[in-house]
């Protein structure tokens, strides 16, 4: 069997943006031959309604003419080049093409390039900019890179950097149109969910009124990395296998945890050894480092209350079941795409075995409960 | 410790049988891979012996087993097995360098949050996590064996190559739950290339 495909990560139509390594290559005259260098397969090139469509699937068109690269992001490359572009969640670290060097992006604490070098470790490009993105001091080589302020696109002919969400204008220091998630600061109602507002504390930090003003006005301590909610930043180091290096600290959501992220990471550091990056740590506007999602021994961290699952048509926010069964049978389980938790009802289960339920936590961890907060049957 | 699978008792052929099923309807293995596999492993906590398992169910979990059950009130943390077997995976498939880990993403649907910090494809309108195996660790493999779990578990190690024809060739290894999902089943390849 052989079926579509499409990339996991950020840029691509209809893929959730990645945290992990992302690495984008597209090859004009050979599809991808290693899925973690390059996850697009075989099925997306041949695909006409693909943006990575490469005609015949040999890197020729119609007419056997050699097609350039289809990457809707870097389109224009002769055949026979390789695009590349690595991210570590939203933040490119590595640009280049295979039939020149690879240049590697040497982001300071906000993931501004400031200092990009050569596959030898030569300079090529020294970047230095004012505190809300204005650009300073840009020299080294003719052919400018693209990605500046906070690791954004600078539009040349604008002179804006895009965010995702909005556009920026360095040399003014606003955004070019209000906040769009201004209706998000509002609270709910739910004490627990208010409690993770949006930019540091939704309608409730003033700041958040100001839709135009970058990051709080706090662009050093704050940045808002899609251009919707501002977020807290601090510089970090890290000892990693290619090298002891300077971190950085890039916060797709304060207060978020993320303990894969670093694994993931550590993998990546391997993969590109030799190769010095940045890698993000999550902290809370305390200064905590988030980003431990573990356990103790004894009980799980918050698992959910059984008693709210037994009416499946009234489940907690956020949870849904997944299975081939009804809503609470053993077929399946109650699961919070979220967080990847999952709840699994086990107390039909067959003579012989102990009737329980069985939580999995957002590290895959398992817990049973035999009979404690819940109606036995 | 690692035990040879008692693949003559129907209990478990049925289990592995209904694995395989599971894992060629969404692509991941063909159908003719069968015959392609010579060994059958399964991994155990200590106090279980090798020479028993004909005797327990496939969907027994260990600590019923090896009766370690906590039925004390609240939470109890299970009885698993895959630090071993990630280090299994890890030393054994990790030598080379072209080996790929892919694992069914566990209730995770395309779109969902929990998969955006994780390395996976999307195959067949489905996820799956990838792990290159010699550029990983024993713990991140622990810990995308772990978060792969749903009803089931079903994963293969390919190589690289390999990739553009998921669910045509057959894998190197097909792997999928044991001991409800306490621990893995492991089939190697009869032409196992590392010479297993």
């Amino acid at each position: 069997m052989h079926g579509s495909t499409s990339v996991a990560g950020g840029r691509t139509p209809g893929a959730t943006p990645g945290q992990g390594i992302e690495h984008r290559s597209d090859r004009a005259n050979e599809v991808a031959q290693n899925v973690y260098k390059n996850k697009h397969l075989q099925g997306e090139f041949s695909d006409p309604d693909s943006p990575y469509y490469q005609g015949d699937g040999t890197g020729t068109d119609e007419n056997g003419q050699p097609i350039g690269n289809c990457n809707e992001i870097n389109a224009g490359c002769t055949a026979g080049q390789e695009e590349i572009e690595d991210y570590i969640g939203d933040e490119i670290i590595v640009i280049g093409s295979s039939s020149e060097s690879l240049y590697y992006y040497h982001p300071d604490h906000l993931g501004s390039a400031s200092v990009i070098t050569d596959g030898s470790g030569n300079l090529r490009e020294h970047i230095e900019y004012f505190a809300f993105g204005e650009t300073w001091v840009q020299e080294g080589a003719s052919k400018k890179t693209p990605n500046m302020y906070t690791g954004k696109e600078l539009d040349q002919e604008t002179g804006l950097y895009y965010y995702g969400a909005r556009y920026y204008d360095p040399r003014t220091s606003v955004w070019q149109s209000v906040d769009p998630i201004l209706e998000k600061y509002m609270p709910s109602g739910d004490p627990e969910k208010d409690k993770n507002l949006p930019g540091m504390g939704g309608v409730f930090n003033s700041a958040n009124l100001a839709g135009y003003t970058q990051s709080h006005n706090n662009p050093v301590k704050y940045s808002d990395p899609d251009g919707n909610a501002a977020q807290y930043v601090v510089a970090v180091e890290l000892g990693v296998e290619a090298g002891a290096i300077a971190g950085t600290a890039v916060l797709p959501g304060v207060g978020t945890i993320v303990g894969g992220v670093l694994g993931g990471l550590t993998a990546g550091t391997i993969a590109y050894a030799g190769t010095d990056y940045l890698i993000g740590i999550l902290f809370n506007e305390s200064g905590e480092d988030t980003s431990d999602s573990d356990t103790d021994n004894n009980q799980p961290k918050d698992p959910p209350d059984i008693k709210d699952f037994e009416d499946p048509k009234d489940l907690p926010e956020g949870w849904m079941w997944k299975g081939k069964g009804e809503p609470g049978s053993r077929e399946g389980a109650y699961n919070n795409p979220d967080t990847g938790e999952s709840l699994h009802d086990d107390r039909s289960h067959p003579p012989g075995k102990d009737p329980h339920v069985t939580y999995t936590d957002k590290d895959g961890v398992r817990w049973d409960n035999y009979g404690d907060g819940w109606n036995e049957q | 410790m690692i035990c040879k699978l008692p693949l003559s008792n129907t209990k478990w052929l049925d289990h592995l049988n209904n694995r395989k099923y599971d894992a060629c309807s969404i692509g991941l293995i063909p159908e003719n891979s069968k015959s392609f596999f010579q060994s059958g492993l399964t991994f155990v906590s200590e106090n279980v012996r090798c020479s028993n398992l004909g005797h327990y169910l496939p969907d027994q979990s260990l600590a019923s087993i090896d009766n370690t059950i906590n039925s004390s009130t609240g939470w109890v943390k299970r009885t698993d097995v895959f630090k071993e077997v990630a280090s299994y995976i890890y030393k054994t498939y990790g030598i080379a360098k072209d080996l790929t880990l892919i694992l069914e993403a566990g209730y995770s649907d395309v779109g969902d949050k929990f998969l955006a910090d994780k390395d996976y494809i999307i195959y067949n309108g489905r996820p799956f996590f990838v792990q290159k195996i010699d550029n990983s660790s024993s713990e991140l493999i622990e810990k995308y064996l772990r978060i792969s779990r749903s009803r089931r578990l079903l994963g293969v190690v390919i190589n690289d190559k390999g990739i553009h024809d998921l669910g045509t060739s057959v894998p190197l290894a097909f792997f999928c739950d044991s001991f409800d999902l306490d621990s893995i089943m492991i089939l190697e390849r009869r032409d196992h290339p590392l010479g297993i």
